[in-house]
């Protein structure tokens, strides 16, 4: 068991790999343009499409990232005033319907990848799939860490809902 | 039963294009007794031109404004009709609407998803806004261009010598202002509708593209509207398409006159075959067009 | 009213405390379900949409200039600076924060830019220092809204472009509703600070030395402004470009001017980075699916369209539009609104008499606002996120500045030389 666990210990950062490697690409690209401006015989004409295409993968792999520690923000005005049942099972309800969404973003997410197969980009004529799979990674990853933290929840393990983990004015 | 269309565009509402989708909608509406019922979305408000486009092929009931350079990604051919100094007046790009090979071009469209209501709108020639005049491809040498993101624009740029550069439209203003780059080009009326005039005094008529606009719409959606339905579009979009030719024509002059106005030198004495000649290579930088596609294209017109 | 379930589905959702971007994202998802002609999965694109905008890269990079800059001891010396300068005010740090958002104005053309970075940079200070990080999150998001109204502002460019109105014109027009913005922050930061008792944290003026001291210190910290501006103001770099390069030059004056930007510290700027960008950026991915929802069903064009019917009063008409402004500017991005309704209501307010430049200004003012106003607010969520603050405490901390910048919006509503007199000075009638 143990062992098992920590095989698939590099598979917990596998979101903050990808994310963390597109934001180095969005800069390098951005910077690259504006430096072939200047050396160059010829300005990089890709700069700014590639940055697109790492912000969408930054965004997307980041948020489900961003599940985990906790750094999505929500509006808790109702759900905080109830008594103990009623909250736990509203919070339930909240879990399923989250669930019910990223499941659906996946498959569509999946199908409009494939769709976009037959559109290049303008510039380095890639398929746009490049740009939208992100949002099938994205919401893949994010489907497996709220379904973790669900079901710790339905357990019981939890009380807390994923969001604001952290006390406010924190750190990361 | 009525049936709605929404019609989407990239430009603002104050150009010819979006008056000539105002005229269409009209005309369709008075004609079918508002049956059907066309809502025009100018400035991107359902997206960029290059989205709504996509959205069409995905089988969205949507109209766009768009050219033969976008659609140039699903049937590449179509793209030669973007090319640098193809054809210089409305009536030879009718000429080449009318042959069997733009008939070809049109059914490849059709199997890709795109049923074009209107192809032959002018949209006006793209002029080159910059700090000084330039009168042949040496004046241009080295002169770093606001280009958009496009093969066709980057390979014609870089043969007439220039430095191609892919800044945001949003921001080419500033861009301008503060000197990122040094020159910008678009249609006369573009230029003015983006104030561009406050950050340059030149404007070159260097006329590099000719640009019409055509309008598609989903093929399976307009393939099961009522036969009558049908040919009303394709009637009124021909009729809106002559009408966006004589708006733009009319307005051209009325932009020059703005120009000079605000203090523009307006240079007209352009060595257009000289810059012809420069960009007659771009037709080569292109692997997936026909072979001869440019000299196909050339021979309708005779 | 079956075309407004969606915004119902997301205010219920808000409610049950479903994250932002999810209640957000569920709600638009749920016009695509029952919308006629537009399959499903066009979702998909319209929820990347935002991805593809050039502007909004200033994001990451300017949330990641100021992780650099917290890391490499930059920040700390640049408020060493500010507090020598204005430690003797009520509310020191937080008057800096105005200030440098008024100064970064000159620079930037995006309030989302400036919220990310200066929330980045001096939320986690302030918050050390005694500040609470409610105050926190909500004056450096208040203050962003100075930044597009001072020239550069994208704000103005699109307004220009839609309105036909000089940009150059709506630029200087800018400059005193910007002004009048800052002081009016400034007043009110005073006021609050005074009744909390954030204490001045000094209690005096500091000595010339010590200014000279400070200065010297900070040196770095400045050249990264000069950096920016000179580049900026020069044609090196658009501002959006200016972020990445930023990065790049505080990276540069971290490890190797101050040595105190270690390797180490890098997984923790990119993380840091990572997280407050997906956060930020996932909603506002949402909110422009959601505003695909509102542009095809036409609803704030046929608000806006009943609205200019109602009254042939200039400034009644003018107090309805920014009374319903303000509605749109709580549940849609500002930009996406202005595209939207400035063709709508230009026409409209200009028949009645009103100089569309000054109209531009109280539009662009009224809907950069918006940013900071709940339930939907690009800046409120960049410092809320940044700062891990909730929207219910953002509200109740920032209330006396938004009635402070709603006080001026009002202002410059009523007193059209607010606006128009500069232009005209400087430009010509
Ligand atoms: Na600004
Ligand atoms: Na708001």
């Amino acid at each position: 068991m143990a062992a098992a666990r920590n095989r698939l210990a590099p598979l917990d950062y596998v979101e903050e790999a990808i994310a963390g490697a597109a934001l180095l690409v969005v800069i390098f690209a951005t910077c690259w343009g504006v430096v072939t401006r200047y050396i160059t015989e010829q300005p990089a004409t890709w700069s700014g499409e590639v940055a697109g295409i790492g912000f969408a993968w930054l965004v997307f792999v980041g948020a489900a990232a961003g599940v985990k520690y906790g750094s999505h923000i929500a509006i808790d005005m109702l759900v905080v005033r109830l008594p103990g049942p009623l909250r736990r099972g509203l919070m339930l309800a909240a879990d399923a319907l989250v669930l019910a969404f990223l499941a659906t973003l996946l498959v569509l997410s999946v199908q409009f990848s494939i769709d976009a197969w037959g559109d290049p980009t303008s510039v380095l004529r890639l398929p746009r799939t490049v740009t939208y799979s992100s949002v099938v990674v994205g919401s893949l990853c994010m489907l497996v860490r709220f379904a973790r933290a669900a079901w710790r929840r339905w357990r019981g393990h939890s009380a807390a809902w994923l969001t604001m983990a952290a006390p406010a004015g924190a750190e990361l | 039963q009525e049936i709605k269309i929404r019609f989407a565009h990239s430009l603002s509402a104050s150009e010819p294009a979006h008056q000539a989708a105002e005229f269409f909608a009209r005309n369709v509406a008075a004609r079918t007794h508002g049956k059907v019922q066309i809502t025009v979305y100018p400035a991107e408000q359902l997206g960029s031109g290059k989205d709504v486009n996509e959205m069409i092929r995905q089988g969205a009931n949507v109209m766009n404004i768009t050219d033969a350079g976008y659609l140039s990604d699903f049937v590449p051919d179509v793209g030669v009709l973007n090319g640098p100094y193809l054809v210089q007046k409305p009536d030879d790009y009718e000429k080449i609407l009318a042959s069997p090979w733009f008939k070809g071009i049109e059914k490849k469209l059709d199997a890709a998803g795109f049923k074009l209501i209107m192809a032959n709108g002018y949209f006006g020639q793209r002029h080159l806004l910059a700090n000084k005049p330039v009168r042949e491809p040496a004046d241009m040498a080295g002169m770093t261009v606001r280009v958009p993101p496009n093969t066709m624009w980057i390979e014609t740029f870089k043969a007439m010598g220039a430095r191609p550069t892919t800044v945001n439209w949003s921001e080419v203003y500033n861009a301008l202002q503060q000197n990122v780059v040094q020159a910008a080009e678009a249609p006369l009326g573009s230029l003015w509708g983006s104030k561009l005039q406050e950050t340059r005094k030149y404007i070159s008529l260097t006329g590099h593209f000719t640009a019409f606009v055509m309008w598609p719409i989903n093929a399976g959606f307009f393939n099961k509207l009522p036969k009558d339905v049908q040919q009303i579009l394709v009637e009124e979009g021909d009729r809106a398409g002559k009408e966006m030719t004589r708006l733009t024509l009319a307005s051209q002059q009325d932009y020059l006159a703005k120009f000079k106005a605000a203090g523009v030198t307006v240079v007209d004495d352009v060595d257009i075959p000289a810059f012809q000649k420069a960009t007659a290579s771009v037709y080569k930088a292109f692997p997936k067009w026909t072979p001869g596609l440019r000299e196909t294209v050339l021979s309708t017109l005779h | 009213m079956i075309e407004l379930l969606p915004a119902f589905l997301m205010f219920g959702l808000f409610a049950i405390d479903i994250p932002i971007a999810l209640a957000i994202a569920i709600g638009a998802l749920s016009f695509f379900i029952m919308a006629d002609g537009l399959p499903l999965r066009m979702f998909v694109q319209k929820f990347v949409q935002a991805t593809d905008s050039f502007p909004l890269l200033a994001v990451p990079f300017f949330v990641c200039a100021g992780s650099i800059m917290n890391h490499a001891g930059i920040t700390r010396r640049l408020l060493n600076l500010a507090d020598a300068l204005v430690g003797h005010m009520m509310g020191g740090i937080a008057q800096a924060n105005v200030v440098l958002a008024t100064l970064m104005g000159g620079l930037s053309a995006s309030a989302n830019a400036d919220a990310a970075m200066q929330a980045k940079m001096l939320g986690p200070e302030m918050v050390r220092r005694g500040y609470s990080a409610g105050f926190a999150a909500a004056i450096t998001a208040c203050a962003s809204v100075i930044t597009p109204i001072i020239p550069p502002g994208i704000g103005l460019i699109i307004y220009g472009y839609l309105a036909d109105v000089s940009v150059g014109r709506l630029f200087i027009g800018g400059v005193i509703p910007g002004l009048l913005l800052c002081a009016s922050l400034m007043v009110a930061v005073h006021l609050v600070s005074r009744r909390r008792g954030y204490k001045p944290l000094r209690a005096q003026r500091a000595s010339l030395p010590e200014l000279g001291r400070a200065t010297v210190q900070a040196t770095g910290a400045l050249s990264i402004v000069a950096f920016i501006l000179f580049g900026i103001r020069e044609g090196v770099f658009t501002p959006t470009e200016a972020g990445a390069m930023t990065v790049v030059y505080a990276t540069l004056v971290g490890a190797l001017w101050h040595r105190e930007l270690k390797w180490e510290a890098a997984p923790k700027i990119i993380l840091e980075t990572v997280l407050a960008t997906s956060a930020i950026m996932i909603i506002i991915c949402a909110a422009s699916a959601f505003g695909f929802y509102m542009s095809w069903q036409r609803i704030p064009v046929r608000a806006a369209e009943a609205l200019v019917h109602l009254t042939r009063q200039p400034w009644l008409l003018l107090l309805l539009i920014n009374l319903g402004l303000i509605v749109v500017g709580m549940l849609i991005e500002g930009t996406a609104a202005l595209i939207l309704l400035t063709p709508i209501l230009v026409p409209a307010v200009t028949r009645l008499g009103i100089d569309p430049l000054h109209f531009g200004l109280v539009m662009v003012v009224n809907l950069t606002l918006g940013g900071i106003t709940p339930p939907v607010g690009t800046m409120m969520f960049t410092t809320c996120s940044i700062l891990r603050v909730k929207i219910e405490t953002f509200v109740r901390e920032g209330w006396p500045f938004m009635v402070a910048m709603f006080a001026v919006l009002a202002l410059i509503s009523v007193f059209p030389p607010l606006v128009t007199w500069l232009p005209t000075r400087l430009m010509g009638p």
